[in-house]
């Protein structure tokens, strides 16, 4: 990666040129992929994401700029041309930009790189993932399997005089089996993520677990039943949170806000759920997958309440936006890499615990559908989730097994319907969001929660 | 292309090295000796397993460098040099049979301009490079890094490989050159004027609107392939996209919103997208009190054809069809679809290709002719395994030249074919320009052909609502409900449910014009299709 030295005159360049602010992004990110389909195994493969980002402001323009040749030369002839693009020029800034290197703690430990374990080892563990799916029960038409580690070191640095460092590590496998049985073939897809190195695969019967779970999963859906459409309470089981995520959570970005395009335009302050809601994004916590030291904009990354008690208390900002609509950072200017322009995003966003007793939340429900697991979803002014795992619940029990079922509604018409949370917090392994800013990390955990009523169909 | 300059040589080197071993004999003597020495570390390491076998005679590499290599530099070094004294260096190159290096550069350049204010302008300049090389068995290095050493680029593919069970396909044409067109690079201050005279257009031409959003884009892309078997072949292609969203003055949530693609910027004019806002200020109306879930005669908009087809294309897939992942799989020459409907995979007629990834050159791909299955995307790979299954395996009612035919690439080779988190390095199928051919029928003509029904305006999700092995779908989405023949209330909250087979098999008729679907963040494909009247669909909400 280039010298401090490159990014202070990178940067003393572009204000020089009339850039009001200038950051650059530079990352260096290997990863390891080992796919394997049909127990046979496709080969290993390095990858290398490299190359630097270069984010000017003027007033509410922005210009965004990047490159994978990270030479000084190569640098400053971006940021020239960052600057031409902006229509207004500032007067020139007073050379002599000092970058103060500030270290930020990363909430997500790392005891084994993954670049320091020989693949041979990476192998053993997804052949193990192979057994144990294969040996699950149901019968499986085919299995495909992937390993992932990602090892990412970013460097910040802008104008105001900030160097900020990050290195993210994280290690996945996904389970992508096709299952037959007497009702016909089913494809599903299991995951095991943890923002942690090696380490995360030394819990043997974890990530076994999830191999046999994505398959039993696959099985348990082809012989569910099918129901009707209808109106009806639907209980959320814990550590399903997508809901949040699609329902109000990309409504809450600062993007949407700046965009108008959100419903929670105008409303802080005001009561926008239910005041059983209390809706918080952090990107603090320790081991998630949504968390770092800083946000891809050098900002240390925060917990943000959004929603309290069903009040609207704030949005999730990065900087641009959150000038737009002028607010600070909240530390959730985030990106998939450096070719794309951060953008505010969230990080493990939750319902926080309530104080209702889970078993009556199903007892009391005469006709409805536990969701136990919520597969794939859409978020905005109207979202949609797939269940993926569903229970029909008759007399307050689980009655039966309910499939190709899709969630559906308005987010602030939802969420003021929520009329129990439960008390226990459950955690997940979390997944990607994709948005504008490309793919990026992210948990959805939560209590087990219900909503009064809901269209499912 | 410059980027691979450098690689030009090792393949070469490679291809010599492997014609001198053919022509020698030695090939065979290198294999045995190897083969004694895995055996006796297999034993001394007491290792069982086929994987074992190989992991060890890894380590067996490693090992030999350790002890024998007091310079490691001679590990890249001698790619180029098969006079050097490292013995075990010369039998490692001597195995690597054939190697390929594909770079694929983008430029692109953009301006968005909103409410008369230029918002956000962006250029790029990105190389990347994926590097594959076959032992027995094929590995991979894909990296942005361009200054690395390709011969230890090579290498690391190649010991990426040794792990691995599977040869992939590498093209074996002698195919050179440079093709395509030459594109002149927009300046980012051109495309802001054109976005922002188009912004003005639009702003006056809606009366329901004060203010619109335009993004346009210049992206030029390159491909180039090189390697051991004679392949030096790059494909250049530019083209314009141009984004527009139109929110309503006084319902700023609802807003039209459409991409327009083309070669040239001066074809994309405000008049398309004046008439296309004009049709969808239409679906903007009261909402019903209630709506009864069941099956409908159904209009669906070309929008929600379009995030159908966005998945839908997988079941046209070489491989899926071959290895029956697909609901067509067994049905090729099978009346599979109603009459009328013609799928084909364009090289251009939106987006304009040149090459595939695996530098076969891109061609029009016929998949679906007036209802019949006809054909499939198709890369080496599964070109190969339909050469493998034969005409009795997955279709029996083709005739041996149609069959043929899918038994050769049809340059749809590529890497992103689907969103993930990760970067795509798979050499999968990925469409290029996936067209259903419209009809002849207006909007309007449709909807009053459907009578009493729904027309589904607007369709969300378009990546997790198709399970691509059975066909099954379970779109939501927003629709009107078509009263005598006429739009009348709005239906938000909708479920759109049923099969890709059984929906495109009741197709009544078939719209004029097509609306396009660029594939969301990578851009690198798109889907098209026409509005259609559909006998039947199941709707829930």
């Amino acid at each position: 990666m280039p010298e401090n030295a490159t990014y202070a005159r990178v940067l003393e360049y572009a204000a020089g040129l009339g850039a009001e602010f200038a950051e650059l992004f530079v990352e260096d990110r290997e990863e390891t992929n080992i796919p394997m389909a049909q127990g046979r195994l496709l080969g290993v493969k390095s990858l290398r994401i490299y190359g630097a980002g270069l984010h000017l402001i003027n007033g509410r323009q922005r210009v965004y700029v990047y490159t994978n040749d990270t030479s000084e030369e190569s640098l400053l002839r971006l940021a020239r041309r960052g600057v031409e693009m902006l229509a207004e020029k500032k007067r020139a800034a007073a050379a002599g930009l000092v970058l103060e290197e500030h270290i930020f703690h990363n909430p997500c430990p790392v005891v084994r790189y993954p670049g320091e374990v020989q693949a041979a080892e990476k192998i053993r563990m997804l052949r193990l993932a192979d057994t144990a799916a294969r040996s699950a029960g149901p019968a499986v038409r085919s299995l495909s399997l992937s390993y992932f580690d990602t090892d990412q070191r970013v460097v910040i640095a802008n104008t105001e005089g900030l160097l900020a460092r990050d290195r993210r590590v994280t290690t996945r496998v996904r389970i992508s089996p096709v299952v037959e049985n007497e009702k016909g073939t089913y494809g599903s897809m299991g995951e095991y993520t943890r923002a942690q190195g090696f380490e995360s695969f030394r819990d043997t019967g974890a990530y076994e677990e999830a191999a046999r779970d994505a398959v039993c999963s696959a099985d348990r859906i082809l012989r569910a039943d099918t129901v009707k459409p209808c109106v009806v309470p639907v209980v959320v089981a814990a550590g399903e949170g997508t809901l949040w995520h699609e329902s109000c959570g990309h409504s809450l970005e600062a993007t949407a806000i700046a965009s108008g395009s959100s419903a929670f335009v105008g409303k802080l302050g005001m009561q926008v759920a239910s005041p059983k809601v209390t809706l918080i994004d952090d990107g603090t916590l320790a081991g998630q997958y949504g968390s770092s030291a800083i946000d891809d904009e050098g900002h240390p990354r925060q917990r943000n309440v959004l929603i309290e008690n069903g009040v609207l208390k704030g949005y999730l900002c990065d900087r641009y936006h959150g000038r737009l609509i002028g607010m600070e950072s909240s530390g959730s200017g985030r990106r998939q890499n450096y070719t794309y322009a951060p953008a505010s995003r969230m990080s493990n966003t939750f319902l926080a615990e309530g104080d209702d007793d889970e078993e009556e939340m199903i007892r009391s429900v005469a006709e409805g559908l536990y969701v136990k697991r919520i597969g794939g979803g859409y978020g905005g002014s109207q979202f949609a989730l797939a269940v993926q795992e569903g229970y029909w619940i008759k007399n307050g029990q689980l009655d039966r097994q309910v499939k190709n079922l899709t969630l559906t509604g308005s987010g602030i018409d939802v969420i003021s319907r929520i009329d129990r949370v439960g008390r226990r917090m459950k955690l997940e392994g979390g997944s990607f969001c994709g948005a504008v800013s490309g793919l990026v990390p992210t948990t959805t955990p939560q209590p087990m929660c219900r909503i009064s009523e809901m269209a499912i169909g | 292309m410059r980027e691979l300059d450098g690689y030009r040589a090792v393949m070469r080197r490679i291809a010599d090295a492997a014609e001198k071993r053919k022509s020698d004999g030695h090939v065979q003597d290198e294999e045995n000796d190897l083969q004694s020495t895995r055996v006796t570390d297999n034993s001394s390491l007491n290792a069982c397993t086929e994987e074992n076998s190989r992991i060890n005679r890894y380590a067996v590499y490693d090992n030999r460098q350790d002890a024998c290599a007091t310079d490691t530099s001679c590990m890249t070094t001698c790619v180029a040099n098969d006079s050097c004294s490292n013995i075990q260096c010369r039998q490692m190159y001597a195995h690597i049979r054939e190697a390929e290096a594909e770079a694929e550069k983008t430029v692109r350049v953009e301006a968005t301009v909103e409410g008369g204010v230029t918002r956000s302008m962006s250029f790029s300049e990105k190389t990347e490079l994926y590097v594959r090389a076959t032992g027995e068995r094929t590995g991979l290095v894909y990296t942005e890094k361009l200054d690395a050493d390709p011969r230890e680029t090579v290498l690391q593919a190649y010991e990426n490989g040794q792990l691995g069970e599977t040869a992939e396909e590498m093209n074996t044409s002698d195919c050179r050159g440079a093709l395509g067109t030459p594109c002149r690079e927009y300046s980012a201050a051109e495309l802001n004027a054109f976005a922002a005279s188009l912004e003005r257009e639009l702003t006056e031409g809606c009366p329901r609107a004060d203010r619109a959003e335009v993004r346009a884009s210049q992206l030029i892309s390159r491909i180039g392939v090189v390697n051991s078997r004679g392949a030096d072949i790059s494909g250049q292609a530019g083209r314009f996209d141009v984004t527009v969203r139109i929110p309503l003055k006084d319902d700023p949530m609802k807003s039209y919103e459409e991409t327009v693609t083309g070669q040239r910027l001066e074809e994309i004019r405000a008049p398309y997208f004046l008439a296309q806002h004009r049709e969808w200020e239409q679906t903007v109306l009261p909402e019903t009190a209630a709506f009864e879930p069941g099956t409908y005669r159904t209009v669906l908009g070309s929008q929600a054809v379009n995030f159908i087809l966005t998945t839908a294309w997988q079941l046209f897939s070489g491989k899926r069809v071959a290895d029956g992942t697909s609901p067509l799989s067994g049905r090729l020459g099978q009346k599979v679809f109603a009459d009328g409907i013609t799928i084909r995979d364009y090289k251009e007629n939106g987006y304009p290709f040149v090459i595939d990834a695996e530098g076969t050159l891109c061609r029009d791909v016929p998949l679906v002719e007036n209802g019949v299955f006809v054909g499939c995307m198709q890369n080496l790979a599964s070109a190969k395994l339909f050469r493998e299954l034969g005409t009795g395996g997955a279709a029996d009612r083709v005739s041996t030249v149609d069959w043929m035919n899918q038994c050769v690439s049809t340059g749809n080779a590529g890497r992103r074919a689907l969103l993930s988190g990760n970067i795509h390095t798979d050499m999968t199928i990925v469409p290029k320009n996936f067209v259903l051919e419209e009809g002849d029928q207006t909007l309007e003509e449709l909807i009053r052909a459907c009578g009493d029904g729904i027309y589904i305006c607007e369709s969300y999700d378009q990546f997790h609502s198709l399970n691509v092995v059975t066909g099954d779908f379970h779109f939501p989405c927003r629709g009107v409900r078509i009263r005598d023949g006429r739009l009348a209330e709005c239906l938000y909250g909708l479920t759109m449910n049923g099969n890709v087979l059984t929906l495109f098999a009741d197709v009544l008729a078939l719209g004029k014009g097509r609306r396009i679907e660029p594939m969301a963040i990578y851009e690198n494909y798109l889907v098209s299709g026409p509005a259609m009247l559909v006998r039947k669909l199941e709707i829930s909400g």
